[in-house]
């Protein structure tokens, strides 16, 4: 999808995970999501790129769906490599989005929100595979003693992580 | 922000990012000690204040909204506004050697013969305004525009002229009109950005999204793109799994997480993200709300041409009149389109089908509502085109010496028309309008004197004008 009357199409298999330098890029129209985070126009040249804070960028750092792939990944690593209690956890992944470890206020809140999130996606009323797994009808096998509810509120979690501003800006 | 912006800007020490200090410029123990130097004398307090918060204009104003209506890729004002009989008469034969001195055009050899204009023109209105058959729409609001015949622009290529008229400058990276305004009067609307952008036609404006970016200022003041149809912006819509709770309690944690860093840190580029996160939730709500045009009455649909759910221009501008409606301060609609250098006759018809109807009905919509007096429409390209020919028979080249926009609403004098190009419409003979002088008249209705609104950045202040501009006080009421 564009601004213009331009489409990609998405790629499937290995074809997928290839890295943005390979996406087409029309010369007078960005690809629209790097278009979003202030890539310039292939049609003059660019000394220095202009940078800006949107609430777009916003929308497609929460939303798109490489976005939240990406917080499913993570929060399946973590479930899987990071540790034992929450805590760990918490330290693990938050450590592999900023490169230090949480102070005890950061862990407070991102632990309060596994707690809200796992209750929340324990009530019957959410399919916690919807959000946890790629493909809710084949979702993939969880760590012994985890609950699907878990992986949802770890999916969460991870993706608020991402989105901290800290883990986007590079100073 | 790079490690010097914060000297550049001239900022208030309170608020130079410790991040920067601590992370890249290597300080050590030292700095540890100053950090807590700071913090007794209470310096290290993080100012929290909303850069968006609306502010009062110093002067009187009497525009408090913008819509610039950007015909890019540059319309020939001699088929649109500018007759010149004169013209017709040499059609055929080489423009006077004296005329091309100096002149540089960007891609047909100057010396090429001249071109007669391709369209017919009568007067209308208590103004008399000469318009072209082309725009049958617009001749109905001649009396609540100003027609300005004489502006001129420094540069021939579309990004720079671009860049000229939405900055101020043919350098990328300075701050656009939008982001000044913004930045200078802040945003009336809760729910929806200060400066939003759309885009018809072929493409986007060849100056790409500098034309609507914030240069050195915040990045707050950025302009915000929306699409004409389907999701006005793209992802608006929660991914699978999330509902509303739990994007809102994500948000949550996202927010205080951040305010913890930025009381870590004082980064005031962290305010902004807060902003952004904010914002992207209630627009969230307010953007399908606002661009939902089937809750518009029957007339006023046929009265733009718009068509719900088909993207068009006409379907911009009365998205544009729900935006001021709703506070957004400066919205900015291009169509790009205009650039004929062949197919002239032909294209611009497609083009004048596309626009008239829509920037004729957004005007006279704005008048009915008691809008149009606060609400300030300019319609415009980036230049103008060549009196000689180019292709053949049937195009013309770029021309940065003449060419024509309109301006109405927002404390423009309605009915009138100022300044004049040669018989040839080659170069302006009276009442010369530069851009500068266009912005500097802007930002006057605006409520600002153009020397004064400044912005410290690389030890100097900046202005939209830079360093030229003056006021066109005669098509001020």
């Amino acid at each position: 999808m564009s601004y213009g009357p331009k489409t990609w199409y998405e790629s499937k298999g290995p074809e997928r995970y290839r890295r943005a330098l390979y996406t087409f890029r029309y010369r007078s129209l960005p690809y629209p999501m790097l278009d979003t985070f202030d890539t310039p126009n292939g049609d003059s040249a660019c000394v220095r790129r202009a940078r800006s804070d949107t609430p777009l960028q916003a929308l497609t750092a929460l939303n798109e769906p490489l976005s939240m792939e990406t917080a499913r990944a993570l929060a399946w690593k973590t479930m899987r490599e990071g540790g034992r209690t929450d805590a760990e956890r918490v330290t693990y992944a938050f450590r592999r989005c900023v490169s230090r470890k949480p102070d005890t206020k950061e862990e407070a809140a991102l632990e309060a929100l596994l707690k809200k999130e796992e209750l929340r996606y324990a009530d019957g009323k959410r399919d916690p595979w919807a959000l946890a797994a790629e493909d809710p009808a084949k979702p993939p096998a969880l760590p012994s003693g985890a609950t699907p509810a878990e992986a949802a509120a770890w999916t969460v979690v991870s993706r608020v992580m991402l989105n901290l501003d800290e883990t986007i800006t590079k100073q | 922000m790079n490690c010097q912006d914060n000297f550049w800007r001239g900022q208030d020490p309170k608020q130079i990012s410790r991040r920067w200090f601590f992370e890249q410029c290597g300080v050590g123990v030292g700095a540890m000690a100053l950090a807590n130097l700071l913090a007794e004398s209470g310096l290290a307090d993080t100012p929290k204040g909303d850069p968006l918060a609306p502010k009062k204009p110093p002067l009187p104003a009497k525009a408090k909204n913008v819509i610039f209506l950007f015909m890019a890729g540059a319309p020939s004002h001699l088929e649109l506004f500018d007759y010149k009989p004169q013209l017709a008469k040499f059609n055929g034969t080489l423009p006077p050697p004296e005329l091309l001195k100096g002149y540089r055009a960007a891609f047909i050899n100057p010396n090429s013969t001249l071109l007669g204009p391709k369209f017919k023109f009568e007067k209308y209105g208590q103004s008399g305004a000469e318009v072209s058959e082309l725009l049958p729409h617009f001749t109905k609001i001649v009396d609540d525009v100003a027609i300005v015949k004489s502006m001129v622009t420094d540069a021939f290529n579309h990004a720079p002229g671009q860049l000229l008229m939405n900055t101020g400058t043919q350098i990328f990276g300075r701050p656009s009109m939008g982001a000044w305004v913004t930045y200078g009067l802040g945003n009336e609307s809760k729910d929806l950005p200060a400066f939003v952008v759309f885009s018809s036609g072929k493409k986007g404006p060849s100056g790409g999204n500098s034309c609507w970016g914030s240069g050195f200022l915040p990045t707050v003041y950025q302009g915000v793109q929306f699409r004409g149809s389907g999701d006005p912006v793209l992802y608006l819509s929660n991914p699978p799994g999330i509902d509303a709770d739990v994007q809102r309690d994500s948000l949550d944690t996202i927010r205080s997480m951040n305010e913890m860093r930025q009381g870590v840190t004082g980064d005031p580029e962290i305010a902004t993200r807060i902003n952004s996160y904010e914002m992207a939730y209630r627009m969230q709500s307010s953007a399908p709300e606002l661009m939902d045009l089937s809750k518009e009455p029957q007339h006023v649909l046929d009265m733009y041409g718009a068509e719900p759910g088909k993207p068009s221009f006409a379907n911009d501008c009365l998205l544009a009149r729900r935006m001021v409606e709703r506070g957004v301060r400066f919205v900015q609609l291009y169509h790009e389109a205009w650039d004929q250098h062949e197919n002239l006759t032909k294209d611009i018809k497609v083009n004048c089908k596309d626009t008239d109807q829509a920037c004729t009905a957004l005007v006279q919509d704005l008048k009915q509502r008691g809008l149009l007096e606060s609400t300030l429409v300019i319609w415009g390209g980036e230049f103008g085109r060549t009196p000689m020919v180019q292709g053949g028979s049937d195009g013309r080249d770029h021309h940065p010496n003449a060419f024509t926009m309109w301006l109405a609403g927002g404390g423009i004098k309605p009915g009138i028309t100022i300044g004049e190009s040669d018989e040839l419409g080659f170069n302006v003979i009276n009442d010369k309008v530069h851009v500068h002088d266009l912005h500097a008249t802007i930002l006057k209705l605006l409520g600002f004197e153009h020397t004064h609104f400044t912005y410290k950045f690389q030890g100097r202040n900046f202005r939209l004008t830079d360093v030229a501009g003056s006021v066109v006080d005669k098509i001020c009421a």
